[in-house]
């Protein structure tokens, strides 16, 4: 309901402010009940749910493989990181591996996922305090991304690329030599936007001090991603339980010492710099091989290959048995969480021995982060609330599920 | 895969099995995660425990979880719990009986489990006990059920049931059931109504998927 | 843009036949079409969207308005997140059931003319989450004047319907139903459904075929 319980507590020189759910600041349906005294926030009360899609509920009901388009809906500004994040949490209930190339495929993937993400998260933030340039520059770097990402996939954006034990393709020949001259064109793109944010007097007047996140704070909510790092808390789960390979790699991790906006503004572009470091780290080293676990003993839970589906009569009831009836995943529940790039995003399933799992939790980062903001909002002035917000960097695709 | 089974401590697990032995179970472990099952009415002892004692101090998720509508007890509620010194991660499994499950909230222990419990309020109907403002999160406010309990299906009751076909509602002949033909020569029925018609067409087979509600 | 198999309803997709409705095409009605002509591209070639970025079909409306493909071209880079100064109102994205009801506060807030794209397929019919909280297509509320395939459309796809939709401007005829006194709704197809579809009966009656709007 759009209407407001009468708070008998408040003040009648207050005024209640509506920001949402449709509104240019709050990147997607999120709405905030603001409680002003003047220019100043009172009470910040935020409402979620408007995009709650049953996204637990409807993997509850759908076989393994069949769930993985959901996941690019989570967070959609980095659809891969998602579909890396589920395969991974798919394989570990059910024992599989994925083979080295694949994982190498899917490092690609989720750090140019980590890209893409920051740089809409950087180009909608100074959108909404006003600096246009930036949106439009960070776009021009998204859609060479995006013509990578349709290179591997064939989608620019919704990919569902990973598969259980592996990705869904090879990489195409040509597409190594496109990475590498993004990858070294790249960190001069990032200096371009830091030239025109990081010493802009505007930029740091209306982001440093603002919204200061505690450790304290940001452990008791969970927070997680950068802005748990912006507030000193050294925790990125690629470092400290790595995944698909991340121990290869060198990269560091920026971790903040205030937890205002502007270092979580910085831990962001530095994020996007050791993103790509790990990107040529990876066309350094990526090995061959298969790209999808065809091991005996997992053989009949992955599609065969699609030359043998198109010629053989096996092959083609396989796969048909394989997308329709599913793999069973063995009885147990696991947890699974991975580095997104808004924080932990994290898979329970819990398997009774089916074809679907029982449970299927989702655990969204941006639901965790959002939930700060009733604590974090009063005392700033309503011009704040957009900085804050575009700091914490939220997707409700993930929020509300 | 070592990497990815040894987010648990099973010692932390025991320590914590050993601090309350009538009301927590042994840690059971499965695939490298840790999860200590406690009785209801002591799961706030037990985190709390965890957090200022064993160190489990970042909050990560709480969420609901069904068991079936035939399984006793029917409910649980999984608060998963990370240590960031040793690097290691906890579950803590409260099992509530149904069908009006309540619990005290974990608020004093973790201000963060606020807007979580609330989900599992709107999804599961789990009430909390001393829960500042229970109500519904996700659902718009007038919603009357519990989507996440087993039993509600999918596409919703009533008023909110997502009709089979979208589109004019053209009654659609699979109904759930898949339509499938299983001699690949032989091209398959031109529709659903085909059949009626009489023409000469092999039987189609109907595979209900496996374990599908 | 889809195209829908016969027994559903049709929605407007081509330009309608440009005679006003007045009959004033002969003598009399070269100035009132004249002025049309000029109002009518003075209006498609200023259509500024509200963009209802609900999901991941704003992220693919963000890059249409973006350097590559450039909405500006055709007029609509000024997008306008106020209704009042809005003339299109994009739905790109899923609507649930909680949002439907802003969203349908946010088109009556709209001054006429507009028009309404649903971009997207869960915009269109749900997409692909048939669910307890998701609105099977947002013209169950919203008067649709244009629908979007895709998941998310291509940045192509949506400059495509956002042609389309001028031509179908171009065909109106604003000022000469102004003076007829037959103020038709501008931009309103008729292609709302019939009735209120009755979930429990498992399948609603199809809508019954309406006349093509001149």
């Amino acid at each position: 309901m759009l209407d407001v319980e009468i708070d008998e507590d408040r003040h009648s020189e207050h005024m209640l402010l509506n920001m949402g759910p449709q509104h240019p600041s709050t990147h997607g349906v999120l709405r905030l009940i603001l409680e002003l005294d003047g220019e100043v926030v009172v009470k910040a009360e935020p409402v979620i749910g408007y995009l709650h899609r049953a996204k637990e509920k409807i993997g509850e009901n759908l076989s393994y493989h069949q769930f993985i388009p959901y996941t690019d809906r989570l967070d959609y500004l980095a659809p891969l990181a998602n579909n890396v994040a589920y395969a991974v949490a798919c394989e570990k209930l059910m024992g599989i591996e994925a083979p080295p190339r694949a994982n190498a495929i899917r490092v690609i993937c989720a750090e140019l996922a980590r890209i893409s993400a920051h740089l809409l998260g950087l180009g909608a933030y100074a959108m909404d305090l006003g600096a246009m340039t930036v949106f439009l520059w960070t776009f021009r770097e998204r859609e060479s991304i995006y013509t990578l990402i349709e290179r591997i996939c064939g989608a620019r954006f919704t990919t569902s690329h990973t598969r259980l034990g592996g990705v869904a393709r090879d990489l195409p020949e040509d597409f190594l030599p496109l990475l590498d001259a993004f990858v070294k064109q790249f960190p001069g793109r990032c200096d371009e936007y830091e030239a025109m944010l990081t010493r802009n007097k505007i930029w740091v007047k209306r982001t440093r001090d603002i919204g200061v996140i505690s450790v304290e704070q940001a452990l008791a909510y969970g927070l997680t991603g950068p802005n748990l790092r912006a507030s000193g808390v050294d925790y990125d789960l690629r470092k400290v339980h790595p995944y698909i390979g991340y121990e290869n790699y060198e990269f560091d991790v920026p971790i903040g010492s205030v937890g205002d906006c502007y270092d979580r503004y910085l831990c962001r572009v530095v994020e996007m710099r050791e993103s790509a470091r790990i990107l040529r780290q990876v066309l350094e080293t990526i090995p061959g091989g298969p790209v999808l676990n065809r091991d005996e003993r997992v053989l009949k839970s992955v599609f065969p290959e699609k030359e043998k589906v198109l010629t053989n009569m096996e092959s083609l009831i396989h796969q048909f048995m394989v997308a329709t009836e599913s793999i069973n995943a063995p009885p147990g529940e696991c947890w699974f969480s991975a580095e997104n790039p808004k924080g932990e995003l994290g898979f329970f399933m819990r398997s009774e021995g089916g074809p679907s799992p029982t449970r299927m939790r989702i655990r969204g980062p941006s639901f965790a982060n959002l939930q700060i903001l009733p604590e974090l909002l009063p005392g700033h002035m309503v011009a704040d609330v957009m900085a804050i917000l575009g700091s914490i960097d939220f997707v409700m695709g993930e929020c509300d599920r | 895969m070592s990497t990815l089974t040894d987010h648990g401590d099973p010692a932390a697990g025991a320590a914590l099995h050993k601090a309350f032995p009538a009301f927590t179970r042994e840690p059971a472990v499965y695939r490298g995660d840790v999860t200590v099952h406690v009785d209801a009415g002591h799961e706030l002892d037990v985190v709390r425990y965890a957090k200022d004692k064993l160190g489990y101090e970042l909050f990560v998720d709480r969420f609901g979880a069904d068991r079936g509508e035939d399984a006793e007890p029917r409910f649980d509620v999984i608060t998963i719990l990370y240590n960031l010194k040793t690097n290691r991660r906890l579950h803590v499994c409260l099992t509530l009986p149904g069908p009006d499950p309540e619990t005290p909230t974990l608020i004093p222990v973790f201000r963060g489990a606020n807007w979580f419990e609330r989900e599992i309020y709107d999804m599961y109907g789990v009430r909390f006990a001393g829960h500042p403002d229970l109500r519904r999160i996700l659902m718009h406010e007038s919603f009357t059920d519990f989507p996440l309990r087993r039993e509600y299906p999918v596409e919703g009751r009533g008023a909110n049931q997502a009709p089979r076909r979208a589109l004019g509602g053209i009654q659609d002949a699979t109904d759930g059931h898949v339509a499938v033909n299983f001699l690949p020569s032989v091209p398959p029925p031109a529709g659903p109504h085909a059949q009626a018609g009489g023409q000469d067409v092999p039987p189609v087979g109907h595979v209900r998927p496996e374990g599908r509600p | 843009m889809t195209t829908r198999p016969a027994g559903h309803r049709t929605a407007e997709l081509m330009v309608p036949e440009t005679q006003s409705p007045t009959g004033l095409n002969d003598e009399g009605g070269f100035f009132v079409t004249r002025v049309d002509a000029l109002v009518d591209w003075a209006r498609k070639n200023s259509l500024w969207p509200l963009p209802l970025g609900l999901s991941c079909c704003a992220i693919e409306f963000m890059a249409t308005a973006s350097s590559k493909f450039d909405m500006a071209r055709f007029g609509a880079e000024v997008a306008r997140f106020s209704p009042r100064q809005a003339d299109v109102l994009i739905v790109a994205g899923t609507c649930t059931y909680k949002m439907a009801e802003s969203a349908k506060r946010v088109f009556d807030q709209m001054a006429e003319p507009k028009w309404v794209i649903s971009m997207g397929a869960c915009a269109s019919s749900g997409g692909m989450y048939r669910c307890y909280s998701v609105v099977q297509g947002i013209d169950t509320f919203l008067p649709v004047d244009f629908y979007i395939s895709g998941c998310p459309p291509r940045p192509e796809n949506v400059l495509n319907t956002l042609m389309k939709l001028q031509a179908k401007i171009s065909g109106e005829s604003p000022i000469g139903e102004l003076l007829s006194g037959e103020r038709a709704v501008v931009g309103r197809p008729q292609n709302l459904r019939e009735g209120v579809r009755d979930p429990a009966s498992g399948s609603g009656a199809p809508p019954a075929e309406k006349p093509p709007r001149t």
